[in-house]
């Protein structure tokens, strides 16, 4: 049984994962940025809600924003900041595209990580769960061999890849993913709200985006009570039960539902989407040709 | 003893770099362990109300992850943010209010001299208190600045 979480099904599992996994996180990426666009000067330029030079003084110093990419630049040549933000603005979805198209792949994949954490340590006010785990994706999109097969990569320069030694990043993006759900149901569980069904209740009035949809006449019924519980035992449980054979397609169902249920009660579309596609990735497409 | 260990092995700048860039450093406690109150940035311009406007509703709920995220700084008084000196903090966020202020008047082209920009809390009943019979919601003002145009 063990042996089975750690080697797992080897020799029935395909690499197509890895396609689908840096296809999907790059459009998804991609297309999260882009409907930025019709608002981009409102977050990064200088007429924004909060202007560049307030954002950058609580930016993280590790990295650089685009505000001090540009002062720094000042040094050597006179560049307005908005050139400096148009560079960014075409080179950060090109990366992705080139990243989707697996061109370079491992390049684009660092060069769309850089550029996606630039953009966030200039926007720190804005971010939200779909940033953090694009980062993660884009992190692992570099590391793993993602352009190993329908890509441009492949095609171009006629690339030979050893495909028998996958399993190790797909365990790794397991492990990974087990403990963000893990610790995501432990701290909810810590949280007296969650286990008396108030955080529901509180959500589903205060991040209701589908207010039409009204469910207070249900607040003399157990619902409440039943989904704090229940995404407590999904989250937390994640880790047990997505990793047997017997209970994983039950699980993942599950794990799916809710992201809809996110998406549906809170409008966190593209977070929903990023998780679903992280979970497809690591439980899904590794079975799909056993399965078919 | 632990907590010098702790800093010691990841409070160090070759972890915080990792952390950054493979994503680690990211807490995975969504909406943990209790969900925040949303806040919500309201101006008034001779009476009438005004809030920022969006294009998108992917923008607009990043503005409002960032209306959440003051107004949480208002409301915790036990607040851990990157800022550790008191002071230099309210001043900065002062001038986060302003600029966040400006743009709003600006967009709704607000013409008066004298406006009011304030952070709410959107109050509804408790579960438990809405099945004892309470039904109130409303907005409850947090804090409120005003923006007095100078001469040119």
């Amino acid at each position: 049984m063990i042996t089975s979480i750690f080697n797992g099904d080897v020799k029935n599992s395909n690499n197509l994962w890895l396609v689908f996994f840096r296809c999907s996180i790059s459009a998804l990426t991609l297309i999260n940025y882009l409907s930025l666009q019709f608002d981009f000067a409102n977050i990064f330029s200088a007429d924004a809600f909060i202007t560049p030079d307030i954002t950058n003084a609580l930016k993280n110093p590790l990295l650089p924003s685009i505000y001090s990419i540009y002062r720094n630049l000042q040094w050597f040549c006179n560049i307005s900041y908005d050139s400096v933000l148009m560079t960014f603005r075409i080179l950060y979805p090109l990366a992705l595209l080139l990243l989707l198209a697996g061109l370079f792949t491992r390049f684009t994949a660092l060069l769309s990580l850089v550029l996606q954490l630039t953009l966030l340590n200039s926007m720190d006010f804005y971010t939200y769960g779909f940033d953090e785990f694009t980062t993660i994706a884009l992190f692992y999109c570099f590391l793993f061999p993602v352009g190993f097969d329908y890509s441009l990569d492949k095609y171009l320069f006629k690339k030979q890849t050893d495909t028998g030694n996958f399993y190790k990043y797909l365990w790794l993006l397991r492990v990974h993913i087990c403990i963000a759900y893990f610790f995501s149901g432990f701290e909810k569980m810590l949280g007296y709200n969650w286990r008396n069904g108030e955080s529901i209740w509180k959500m589903i009035h205060g991040y209701n985006v589908l207010s039409f949809i009204n469910l207070d006449f249900l607040y003399k019924t157990p619902l409440f009570l039943i989904a704090g519980w229940m995404t407590i035992c999904i989250e937390m449980f994640y880790p047990a039960f997505i990793n047997f054979n017997k209970t994983r397609s039950y699980w993942l169902s599950a794990v799916i539902s809710f992201h809809l249920l996110i998406a549906f009660f809170m409008g966190l579309y593209f977070f929903s989407a990023l998780m679903i596609v992280l979970n497809l990735t690591a439980y899904y497409m590794p079975f799909m040709e056993k399965e078919r | 003893m632990i907590n010098k260990i702790n800093s010691a092995m990841f409070f160090n700048r070759p972890a915080s770099y990792y952390g950054k860039f493979t994503g680690t450093s990211a807490g995975y406690g969504f909406f943990a362990p209790n969900i925040k109150s949303g806040g919500i940035i309201l101006g008034d311009c001779d009476g009438n109300k005004i809030g920022a406007s969006f294009e998108n509703f992917e923008s607009m709920m990043r503005f409002s992850v960032l209306a959440t995220r003051v107004t949480d700084y208002l409301i915790n008084t036990a607040d851990k943010s990157e800022i550790a000196d008191k002071p230099i903090k309210e001043k900065y966020y002062d001038l986060v209010f302003k600029s966040i202020a400006v743009k709003i008047y600006n967009q709704n082209q607000c013409m008066k001299d004298t406006s009011y920009l304030s952070y709410n809390i959107f109050e509804f009943p408790t579960l438990a208190a809405y099945r004892h019979g309470y039904r109130n919601y409303h907005l409850r003002k947090i804090k409120e600045i005003q923006l007095v145009k100078q001469p040119q």
